[in-house]
């Protein structure tokens, strides 16, 4: 019985989602929809903070760790209805249709943060991928979104299955298809080993760790915008919740380390490479995810609560960047093509301010939060022996650096730039927070330090 | 230090406001300046005085205030109010304020008791030269002071490394007799230095290349605080090198030798002082005898007054002529009577005669060769002193003064203030030579030197009338030719009693040919060209190292790029085949 | 009041902040100077009262920062980093001053990028553990590549980019060491450098890297890439500051770990003296056929730091006092320098020595002080330089004679180019096109220009100022 009171945020959201889809279908033309959705999402965080006791038990399990994952992809979640509010409400008709796939997105990465059983991991990743997939193809007319999400939807499934195969050895493994028994799984065995390596294949999917990452720079192009925000944040928040929970429970012997440094190492060469040329910058900032994955899944090669301390400060802030990174490309009419942001200064300072100081933060300098938890990241990665690894991260760094100040440079350009930025208030204002709050905590970085 | 004030930094710091005042007031201001550092020099008292905290090190004395400091100190300052008087009327404050510069640095040269200090001074002597040299501000000038330049960092490169290894390897700053060191690097490097300031050849082309370049008033000041100054430190540094009396030796003849070849007055003089700071350096080198020390010191003290006097002389004729070459002129003494008495007051000064100052002042120095009867430094100094006689008296005083016109020159009054330094130190001249016994007082050592004595008059004599008589024989082909000669070798197998012809061959393709041309060699094919290829490397292989890194890091990115070909299928291939490479290692692994 | 060593980094970025409230030219030139002036003040003043004696840091102020890592944000001022932090708010004061007569547009948000750098460089300068250290290195970099693109001349991108990628890559190499001193001392603190259970290699390589991430930013060749664009491009007041302070910020990195390293140094001192001396006389070579005054002055200024940096590596006590010394006068001096260019460049518009000339009669000031530096820049005794000339020649020949003639020889052609500049500019008749637009210094930039002209007399006179209490610093290595 207790599993469904800590369950009961995830009931609400579905519930009171599904209200608000029947009432978005009846009432169509209304936006008021978003404000549901969002209200909905905000209720959620209540009720999880409510209800945040630690629990364990039957398929779930939560923590205190969970439940900031919850939050954070709820949050998400919010800023995303936001931003889509603005984007969207002229352009789509389906508009109860969307915030329901929302949620139902989110309700399945709730799930998945939440799952302590590797069938509820799979039913999750299943309930969040399908919405996802919708979500990529929402703009029928447009080729590019039709495209991404058959893409999307295709090679997805594929990971599905690598999921299943990952649960198939699991379970001969262990005989069990709960968490706990990954305590018990051997070194030894030929099946451990094969069901942590698809397991980590299919989060390495998600995560768009090279090389399994071809889809998201074509479906993070042809998306919707703020779908693309949504698929560069929230699913990664989500999979690494689980993932972390998987490799704290696991010996450290059988973490299949060789493959965790191959994929982290090709994904921030790779990505970096990539995206110096690109000029679409929703591409680019797929390329930057990858890299930025690529970064963060450093940290699982480390011991126990050393993960904790150096991923989570780093998802934090990454969720910040790239949240504040698509609201100024919403903020600007075709945001996405880089030559539009010659000269953005002297149009709008303010927009020019936050996109300097958020692509300042994804380089990691200082004094923004990106330089203090990409320094804590490599610190406790090179202290834990894997120099050479860190030494990579370190020059692809700087690498990354070229990209993102050439937007930089683009924006306080001497240029007289014809478009106008238009008047969306919620993205200017999301990404002025989001730029803000990376300068706070970078000033102060015993705020996002949580453990 | 308030027990002592120091001329020469009363007379460089006050210099400094020179061009603060309106130009009136400046030639009375310097004449002023001269004056109080002149009786300040005067007022000195005898002691070791000053210290300063330099790095953590207390370095004392500061000042040495002795005989033979005093005796340079003296003449320094004096000569500097004589110029300053000389230059009373110029309107260049330049010239004005580097005289007085270059006195207060002499002045601080003779008075410096720790090797930092006179470094300073020393160095300080070589920026006013220039100083001097650039403010004729022609071409020639210019270059000629970018040369002085050349080869004073040179020498005082040397001297710099000289000081520091004798620092580390003593842990002393005084300076003193380096004479117990004979054998160090140092000591070699310190006396390259001093040497080449004395414009010893083969590294003193500078001399007669940059004083006849530079303004008359700056020629009065520079020809006679550079070489005295490095006569001081020779003497102080370095009594009785044995080196020092070949070299010595070798100068006052060389110099001489091209004195004779001479047409330009002021170059003529220049290389005459070569020779007769081969005296002095010939002296120290005697120096095993306190004779030959007291007679370079004396030599220097006197030069300077007749050297002085001739260059006042000569930048009189100039003046009053425009003209600087003997070939053009002739017959000045019908014009410039005074100019033309003062001109041999000095001439026969420098040749030694009787009842002038070089007499007595010349004359130890020979003594000192004979008593340790260095027979080598006995006969040069004799040959140069024949020289000097045909070279001064002779050729430049009777073709300037009193042979036929050669040219149509126009005539200008010379104002009173260059009269007067003239005439003050023409009369200082004959002074000292009438009452020689004063001025031995203030020589360094015990002088029991009687300069009077039949056999040194007779001496003299004979050696005048003989050359005399050579000059009237060969008048006509002593004179005055605009180029060089070579066919005039006869004349030194005639006039002198030594072989000098090697010397010609040898030395004078030396001097023209090679000497100065390696100079310019130097600048132009060694060290611009360095200079060129190393600012090609920059641009070309420095500047290309950010484009190469950028143009690989785009043609990695581009090749990349390659990977992401659009197609869903390859993306699955991509999956699959990791998955199955994971697997494959992992378990064969 | 002492204790509050933050005011040198909260002022500076106090008026920054305030500076972009306006845009009238006087109400910015008051917030600026105020705010410099404070500065410079406060830090003469905490300077004088600096108790030479005492080894550690004095005025300390603390506040606690990353408990996790167990970090504080610390300043504090000692013996080492004291003249430092004076330059840093002299020139300061200087770049401004020349702002309001270089700079047109957008002047409020320039010279609040300048003061954001100076605050930056002060709390370098400040820095009382590694990890700020790390942090201001390369918090550095935002200001100035701002400062460099925006109000440069039309190469400025590449050049931002250059100086940004050369120091941002090789900041790789500070990370590293740091990460290891924390490995192996235990925690970001200075003094855990002098502790440092290593063997030799480790302490080898933990140097060689300190080495490298400092060795861009002063920069000794072959890591100077960077300079001549960077240095070319920039505005003349953001290359005084760059060419005085930025360069003095590896120096005083260099300065800082030295004495921990003597062992490193004692075997290994020779081949980086050899490296900095590589870089002097390179340097002064491409200088000597430069046209371009400001290339020639970028290519002396990155001559000259070769051979201070050389005596830090030379491990006795005289090469350390020596680059210190030496640090302040070359930051005085190249500000001079480049300022000197800048009055050149007001009227005419062009760095072109071949179209100068004979200037001497027409300009006289311009010239005295142009000839007074360039007495000071050849070592002329009596002034700054020669001071810290003799230290470091006499540490590095004592270290390696074959080196010590290199020295000599760059100082050679140095005298050269320098005096080839006076002639080229004031001396050289005929007068060439543009000197008949060269107007004469007035007023208040004769007074800075005479200032300076002091300063140079009188640390020429008085090294103490700088130098006195040096010698606790415990340096044993080297043959010194």
């Amino acid at each position: 019985m207790n599993q469904y009171i800590t369950l009961i945020p995830e009931i609400f959201l579905i519930s009171f989602g599904t209200l608000t889809f029947l009432y978005g279908v009846v009432k169509r033309h209304s936006n008021l929809i978003y404000l549901l959705g969002a209200i909905n999402l905000f209720f959620s965080i209540g009720l999880v903070i409510a209800f945040s006791k630690e629990f364990s038990g039957g398929l779930i399990k939560t923590d205190i760790f969970a439940n900031l994952f919850r939050i954070i992809i709820l949050i998400i979640g919010i800023l995303i209805i936001a931003l889509s509010y603005e984007e969207m409400k002229r352009s789509i008709e389906k508009g109860a249709e969307y915030i329901y796939l929302l949620t139902l997105a989110i309700f399945g990465m709730n799930m998945m943060v939440l799952a302590n059983d590797i069938l509820l991991l799979y039913l999750a990743l299943e309930a969040f991928s399908l919405p996802m997939y919708i979500l990529a193809g929402f703009y029928k007319s447009d080729k590019r979104s039709v495209e991404a999400g058959i893409k999307y939807f295709i090679l997805g499934t594929l990971a599905s299955i690598l999921l299943i195969a990952s649960m198939v050895f699991f379970y001969a493994n262990t005989g069990s298809t709960s968490y706990e028994a990954f305590k018990l799984m051997s070194s030894k065995s030929l099946s451990s080993y094969l069901s942590l390596i698809f397991l980590i294949s299919t989060f390495a999917f998600k995560l768009s760790l090279v090389p399994f990452h071809a889809w998201s720079p074509d479906v993070y192009q042809g998306s919707p915008t703020p779908v693309t925000a949504f698929f560069s944040t929230a699913p990664k928040v989500a999979v690494l919740g689980a993932l972390i929970k998987i490799l704290l429970l696991a010996h450290h012997d059988i973490k299949p380390h060789y493959m965790i440094i191959a994929l982290s190492a090709l994904s921030m060469i790779v990505g970096n490479i990539l995206a110096l040329r690109q000029s679409d910058l929703k591409r680019l900032f797929a390329y930057s995810s990858v890299a930025h994955a690529g970064y963060i899944s450093m940290a699982l090669l480390l011991k126990k609560e050393a993960i904790l301390t150096s991923a989570l400060p780093y998802i934090i802030v990454y969720v910040l960047m790239n949240v504040g990174v698509f609201a100024v490309i919403l903020s600007m009419a075709e945001g996405e093509k880089i030559n539009n942001y010659k000269g953005l200064n002297k149009v709008s300072p303010l927009t020019a301010l936050s996109m300097t100081v958020i692509l300042i933060s994804l380089t990691g300098l200082p004094p923004t939060a990106g330089f203090i938890v990409k320094f804590n990241l490599f610190k406790n990665v090179f202290l834990a022996g894997y120099e050479w690894l860190v030494l990579l991260g370190l020059c692809m760094s700087i690498l990354s650096a070229f990209y993102y100040l050439r937007i930089v440079f683009f924006i306080y350009e001497d240029f007289s730039t014809s478009l106008a930025t238009q008047n969306k208030f919620i993205s200017r204002s999301i990404s002025l927070f989001s730029a803000s709050l990376l300068i706070i905590a970078g000033l102060i970085p015993q705020l996002i330090m949580i453990y | 230090m308030i027990d002592f004030i120091h001329p020469g930094l009363l007379l460089i710091v006050f210099s400094l406001l020179l061009p603060a005042f309106p130009k009136k007031l400046r030639g009375p201001y310097s004449v002023f300046l001269a004056a109080s550092g002149f009786l300040l020099t005067l007022i000195a008292e005898p002691g070791l005085y000053g210290y300063i905290n330099l790095f953590g090190l207390k370095i004392s004395p500061l000042v040495r205030v002795d005989k033979l400091s005093l005796l340079f100190a003296y003449i320094f300052s004096f000569i500097g109010l004589i110029g300053i008087i000389y230059c009373y009327h110029i309107d260049d404050w330049i010239q004005q304020m580097a005289g007085l510069i270059y006195t207060g640095a002499s002045i601080g040269v003779s008075f410096a008791a720790d090797i930092l200090s006179f470094y300073l001074f020393w160095e300080m002597l070589s920026f006013c030269a220039v100083l001097l040299i650039w403010a004729q501000r022609t071409k020639e000038a210019t270059e000629a002071g970018y040369r002085y330049i050349l080869v004073h960092i040179a020498g005082g490169l040397s001297l710099f490394a000289g000081i520091i290894i004798l620092i580390h390897q003593t842990g002393s700053y005084e300076f003193s007799s380096f004479m117990n060191n004979s054998n160090e690097l140092y000591w070699w490097l310190i006396l390259i230095g001093f040497v080449l300031c004395a414009a010893a050849p083969p590294l003193h082309a500078w001399l007669p290349d940059a004083y006849p370049s530079a303004t008359i008033y700056g020629s009065v000041f520079l020809n006679p605080f550079t070489t005295k100054a490095a006569v001081y430190a020779l003497i102080r540094g370095f009594p009785g090198a044995e080196v020092l009396i070949y070299l010595g030796s070798v100068m006052a003849v060389y110099g001489v030798i091209y004195a004779l070849l001479e047409n330009n007055l002021r170059r003529l003089l220049s290389y005459h002082i070569v020779s007769q700071v081969g005296y002095m350096v010939a002296g120290v080198g005697l120096g095993v005898v306190t004779l030959g020390l007291n007679g370079s010191a004396s030599h220097a003290f006197n030069h300077i007054l007749y050297k002085c006097l001739l260059f006042m002389s000569a930048g009189a004729v100039i003046y009053t002529t425009g003209k600087e070459k003997m070939t053009e002129l002739g017959d000045v003494g019908r014009f410039a009577p005074l100019t033309a008495i003062c001109f041999f007051i000095g001439a026969f000064s420098i040749a030694g005669f009787p009842l002038t100052n070089g007499f007595i002042g010349k004359s130890p120095i020979i003594s000192a060769a004979g008593e340790i009867q260095n027979i080598f430094a006995y006969i040069m100094l004799n040959i140069a002193t024949c020289g000097t006689i045909i070279s001064i008296i002779c050729k430049m005083g009777y073709y300037t003064f009193f042979s036929d016109r050669k040219s149509d020159y126009s005539v200008k009054d010379i104002p009173s203030n260059m009269k007067i330094s003239m005439i003050v130190t023409s009369a200082l001249c004959l002074f000292i030579g009438i009452l020689p016994k004063l001025f031995y007082q203030y020589l360094p050592y015990p002088m029991d030197y009687e300069p009077y004595t039949a056999q040194h008059i007779l001496d003299t004599f004979g050696i005048f009338s003989f050359t005399a008589l050579v000059f009237i024989l060969f008048l006509k082909r002593l004179k005055p030719k605009a180029y060089i000669n070579l066919d005039i070798d006869w004349f030194y197998r005639m006039g002198c009693r030594l072989s000098v012809k090697t010397l010609d061959r040898t030395i004078v393709p030396l001097e023209y040919d090679f000497i100065n041309m390696l100079w310019k060699r130097l600048m132009d094919k060694v060290t611009i060209p360095l200079g060129r290829l190393v600012n090609i490397f920059e641009t070309e292989s420095m500047g290309r190292i950010p484009l190469f890194a950028s143009k690989m890091a785009k043609t990695l990115s581009d090749s990349f790029s390659q990977i992401q070909s659009g197609r869903l299928q390859d993306y699955a291939l991509y999956m699959i085949i990791s998955v199955s490479v994971a697997l494959i290692l992992y378990i064969t692994l | 009041m002492l204790e509050k060593t933050y005011l040198l980094v909260i002022i500076p970025i106090l008026g920054a902040l305030l500076l972009r409230l306006t845009e009238r030219r006087n109400l910015l030139l008051i917030i600026a100077l105020l705010s410099s002036l404070a500065t410079l003040l406060f830090s003469i003043f905490q300077y004088l009262s600096l108790n030479r004696a005492s080894k550690g840091f004095q005025f300390v102020w603390d506040y606690m920062w990353i408990s996790s890592w167990d970090v504080n944000i610390s300043f504090g001022l000692d013996i080492i980093n004291a003249p430092f932090v004076v330059l840093s708010c002299f020139i300061t004061l200087i770049s401004i001053l020349l702002s309001f007569k270089t700079i047109e547009k957008r002047l409020s948000l320039y010279l609040s990028l300048l003061l954001s750098l100076s605050a930056t460089v002060n709390a370098y300068f400040l820095s009382n553990n590694l990890l700020l250290f790390f942090f201001f290195y390369e918090a550095m970099l935002i200001p100035s590549i701002f400062l460099i693109k925006l109000w440069g001349a039309e190469n400025s991108s590449r050049a931002s980019m250059k100086f940004m990628l050369y120091t941002f890559g090789f900041s790789i190499f500070l990370f590293i060491a740091i990460i290891a001193v924390y490995s192996y001392g235990g925690s970001f603190s200075f003094d855990k450098l002098l502790n440092l259970k290593l063997t030799l290699e480790g302490k080898v390589l933990i140097f060689i890297s300190f080495f490298l991430a400092f060795a861009v930013k002063i920069p000794v060749v072959p890591f100077h890439g960077w300079l001549r664009d960077a240095y070319y491009e920039a505005p003349m007041p953001v290359t005084i500051f760059m060419s005085a302070i930025l360069g003095k910020m590896g120096i005083y990195g260099l300065l800082r770990v030295a004495p921990a390293f003597t062992e490193v140094l004692d075997r290994l001192g020779e081949w980086f003296i050899a490296i900095c001396l590589l870089s002097f006389v390179y340097a002064a070579f491409v200088a000597l056929t430069e046209k371009d005054i400001k290339a020639m002055l970028a290519y002396m200024s990155l001559s000259h730091v070769g051979i201070i940096t050389a005596g830090v590596f030379t491990g006795n006590i005289y090469g350390y006092q020596g680059s210190l010394l030496q640090s302040i006068n070359h930051g005085i001096l190249a500000a001079a320098f480049f300022y000197v260019a800048d009055l050149l460049y007001r009227n005419t518009y062009s760095f072109d020595s071949d179209k100068f000339g004979a200037l001497s009669k027409k300009i006289p000031a311009i010239t005295f002080f142009s000839f007074a530096y360039i007495m000071a820049m050849g070592g002329f005794p009596g002034l700054n330089y020669f001071n810290g000339e003799f230290l470091l020649l006499s540490s590095i020949f004592s270290e390696n004679l074959l080196l010590g003639f290199f020295g000599v020889l760059g100082i050679a052609v140095g005298v050269i180019y320098l005096s080839w500049f006076f002639y080229k500019i004031f001396l050289r008749k005929p007068q060439r096109e543009l000197s008949l637009l060269v107007r004469d210094v007035q007023s208040w930039e004769l007074i800075i220009l005479s200032i300076i002209f002091a300063l140079t007399i009188y640390l020429g006179l008085n090294p103490d100022l700088v130098l006195e209490g040096l010698k606790g610093i415990e340096i044993t290595g080297g043959r010194g």
